[in-house]
C-alpha cells in the first residue's frame, strides 16, 4: 500500500512538471533603417537606377541609364549633374505620386510615406513635425517638390 | 591718443596695406605678391599623337596652316582624300608667339594617358600609372587653386575633356592634401550637349526663388542631421552655391542653344567636317566666353585614327589645326580675355617613324606609338601671347623644353611658381617670353 502510494505521488510530480510545449508562430523583426547605418556610397550606376525606380516605379531601360550615365560622367561637380538628373526626371510623366490635396489632407502619412519610398525608413518625430508643419504653412508645395528634397540630400546618396 | 597707441595704430595700418590685395581697374582682386606675365592661361593639348614629319617638318606639305606659316601645298593623294575647309578665320598663329620644333616628351611610356598626365601634372610617369585611377601627383590645376594667392575657385579652372571616358580623371589627383577641393570643373561637352543628353538634362525642373529657398532650408535640415552621424560625401568637385547656379545657367543656355540649331554648325564648315575635336575646341569656347577663366586645359583627340588610316590623319590633323586658330581668334575677341592669355599647344605624344601593315585607300600605312620609338617623343610647343610678353615670330629650332616644363610655364604666367618652387622637376619655358 505504502509502495503504491509513493508511485502515486511521483506520477503527480512528473505530470505537473512537464514543460508545457506552445508552438508560437510570428514574423521575424523587421530591422528598421536608421540614418546613422547608411555607411555605404552608392556608385553611379546605383544612384541613377534607384533614383529612377523610386520615382517611376520600375527600372529603367538600359538606353535611358546609359544615356543619363555619360551625362554623369561628362560632368566634374557630380552635386551639380546629380541636381540635373533629378530635376529632369521630375520632369516627365509617369511618375508615381501623391496629389496635393492627398499630402495637405494627411501631411504625416504623406511624410512617413514618402521617407520610406525613399529614405528606406521611418521618420523621427522632428522630421515629422518638421515636414508636416511645412505642408501646412506652404500651400505652394507640391508632392515632387519634397520628392526633390530628399532625393538631393546627402542621405539619399548612402545605402 | 597715446603716442604708445599712436604708434601701433600707424603700425597695424601700414601692414594692412601692403597686405591689403589690389583691386585692379578691371575688378579683379588679387594679392601684392606673385606677379603674373598674364591673367590668363589656354592650354591645349593638341593631342591624339602627332609626328612632327607631319606637322612642323611638313613632310605632307603644310596641313596645318592655322598655326604654320607657309603654303607648301599637300601630297596629290592627301590632297584628293581630305575635306574641304574654308581659309582659317586669322593668319597662322606662328607669327604672334614662339615655335618649339623639337620638344620633347623625354620619359615614360609613350600612350596617350601617361602623355595627358604628364602635360597637366609636370611630372612623367612610368608603367605603375593605372588607366582606373586618377594621377598620383597634383594636376596643374589643383597646383593653381592651392596656392595661387587668393585661392581660386573651381570656375577659374577648367578641364575640357574630348571624352568621359578616362580623361575626366585629370581635373584632380590623389595626391595628399590636394585633391578635388582643388580640382578643376571638368566638362565632356560631346558627350553632353548632344540629343540624348538633351532629351535627359535639358529640360529640368525650374523653382522660383522663393520655391528654391524653402527647398534649400528642407536640404539642410536633412543634411545637417545625415552629416552629424558622421558620414561625408564623396562628389568631385565642388562649386560654390553661387557659381553652382552659374554653370547650370550655362548647361541650360547650351541646351537651348543646341533646340534651336545653333550648335549644327556654329563655325559654317559644314556639318560633315565639324568632327569632336572642332565640337570640343566649340564648347571651350563658350566655356571661355561665360565664365572667363584664369586656367582653362582643352584636348583633342581625333588624329588617333592613325593606327588604322594615315590619310584621315592628315585630314584630323587639318581640322585640329583649323580649331586651334578659331580658338584663338575667340580669345583676342573676348572682353577681358584679349591680350591677357597665353595659349600654350602642344601634342601630349609623338608617333613611330615606321608605319604598321593596316593600309588606307591611298596605300599609306598606320602609324602606332611605341615607346621604344625616338619619334614618338619627338613633339613641337607653341606659345602665344601678348605682345611686349611673349616673343613674336620667334622660331626654336634646335632640341629645347620638354613636356614636363609646361606645367611650371603656366605656374610662372599665372604667378604662383615661387609658392611651388622646387616641387616640379620642369623648367620656365624662358625662350618664349620678353
Amino acid at each position: 500500500m505504502k509502495r503504491t502510494y509513493w508511485i502515486l505521488i511521483l506520477g503527480i510530480v512528473l505530470v505537473s512538471c512537464r514543460k508545457e510545449i506552445r508552438n508560437v508562430y510570428e514574423i521575424d523583426p523587421v530591422h528598421v533603417g536608421q540614418r546613422g547605418s547608411k555607411t555605404h556610397l552608392k556608385s553611379d550606376l546605383q544612384f541613377v537606377s534607384i533614383a529612377y525606380s523610386d520615382l517611376f516605379g520600375r527600372q529603367i531601360s538600359t538606353q535611358e541609364l546609359n544615356t543619363l550615365i555619360a551625362g554623369y560622367n561628362s560632368v566634374g561637380d557630380k552635386g551639380l549633374v546629380i541636381d540635373l538628373i533629378v530635376r529632369n526626371l521630375l520632369q516627365k510623366p509617369g511618375i508615381v505620386k501623391e496629389t496635393a490635396s492627398e499630402m495637405q489632407s494627411d501631411p504625416e502619412a504623406f511624410v512617413k510615406k514618402t521617407f520610406e519610398r525613399f529614405f528606406i525608413r521611418k521618420p523621427s518625430e522632428m522630421e515629422t513635425w518638421f515636414f508636416s508643419d511645412l505642408i501646412r504653412e506652404n500651400s505652394d508645395l507640391n508632392p515632387e517638390d519634397f520628392y526633390y528634397a530628399l532625393m538631393s540630400t546627402e542621405e539619399y546618396r548612402y545605402y | 591718443m597715446k603716442r604708445r597707441d599712436f604708434l601701433k595704430n600707424t603700425a597695424l595700418t601700414a601692414a594692412g596695406v601692403i597686405g591689403m590685395p589690389y583691386i585692379l581697374p578691371t575688378g579683379r582682386l588679387f594679392a601684392a605678391s606673385g606677379s603674373r606675365i598674364a591673367n590668363h592661361v589656354v592650354f591645349c593639348l593638341f593631342a591624339g599623337g602627332i609626328r612632327n614629319l607631319e606637322s612642323i617638318q611638313k613632310q605632307e606639305g603644310n596641313l596645318m596652316k592655322g598655326l604654320l606659316s607657309g603654303n607648301e601645298s599637300l601630297s596629290p593623294d592627301i590632297q584628293a582624300s581630305v575635306a574641304p575647309l574654308p581659309a582659317t578665320i586669322t593668319s597662322a598663329l606662328q607669327s604672334s608667339g614662339t615655335l618649339y620644333k623639337e620638344f620633347r616628351y623625354k620619359s615614360g611610356p609613350s600612350g596617350h594617358y601617361n602623355g595627358h598626365t604628364t602635360a597637366v601634372t609636370g611630372r612623367y610617369t612610368d608603367n605603375s600609372l593605372s588607366l582606373l585611377e586618377r594621377p598620383p601627383f597634383p594636376t596643374v590645376f589643383e597646383l593653381y587653386r592651392k596656392h595661387n594667392s587668393p585661392a581660386a575657385a573651381a570656375s577659374n579652372a577648367w578641364w575640357i575633356s574630348h571624352t568621359n571616358e578616362l580623361y575626366p580623371f585629370l581635373n584632380y589627383s590623389t595626391y595628399a592634401d590636394y585633391g578635388p577641393q582643388y580640382g578643376a570643373n571638368q566638362l565632356s561637352p560631346t558627350t553632353f550637349f548632344n540629343n540624348p543628353g538633351r532629351g535627359a538634362f535639358g529640360d529640368p525642373l525650374q523653382h522660383t526663388a522663393d520655391k528654391a529657398e524653402k527647398l534649400g532650408k528642407m536640404k539642410e535640415f536633412l543634411n545637417g542631421a545625415f552629416k552629424s552621424s558622421g558620414i561625408t560625401m564623396n562628389s568631385g568637385i565642388v562649386n560654390s552655391e553661387e557659381d553652382r547656379a552659374r554653370v547650370l545657367a550655362f548647361t541650360d543656355k547650351m541646351f537651348g542653344e543646341l533646340s534651336a540649331g545653333q550648335h549644327n554648325d556654329p563655325w559654317g564648315v559644314g556639318t560633315q567636317v565639324m568632327n569632336g575635336d572642332m565640337r570640343n575646341v566649340f564648347y571651350a569656347e563658350k566655356v571661355l566666353q561665360e565664365f572667363k577663366p584664369e586656367l582653362l586645359v582643352v584636348n583633342m583627340f581625333g588624329v588617333d585614327i592613325c593606327h588604322s588610316n594615315f590619310t584621315a590623319y592628315c585630314d584630323a590633323l587639318r581640322r585640329a589645326d583649323w580649331a586651334v586658330n578659331h580658338l584663338w581668334h575667340t580669345i583676342q575677341n573676348t572682353p577681358g580675355l584679349a591680350n591677357d592669355t597665353v595659349l600654350i599647344i602642344a601634342p601630349e605624344i609623338g608617333r613611330n617613324a615606321n608605319p604598321n601593315t593596316v593600309t588606307d585607300i591611298n596605300g599609306r600605312g598606320g602609324l602606332d606609338h611605341t615607346s621604344d620609338d625616338a619619334m614618338s617623343r619627338e613633339l613641337f610647343a607653341l606659345v602665344l601671347g601678348p605682345p611686349g610678353k611673349v616673343n613674336t615670330n620667334k622660331v626654336v629650332s634646335q632640341v629645347t623644353g620638354e613636356s614636363i616644363d609646361i606645367v611650371p610655364t603656366i605656374a610662372r604666367i599665372l604667378g604662383f611658381d615661387s609658392e611651388i618652387g622646387g616641387a616640379l622637376p620642369g623648367r620656365f619655358m624662358q625662350e618664349a617670353f620678353v
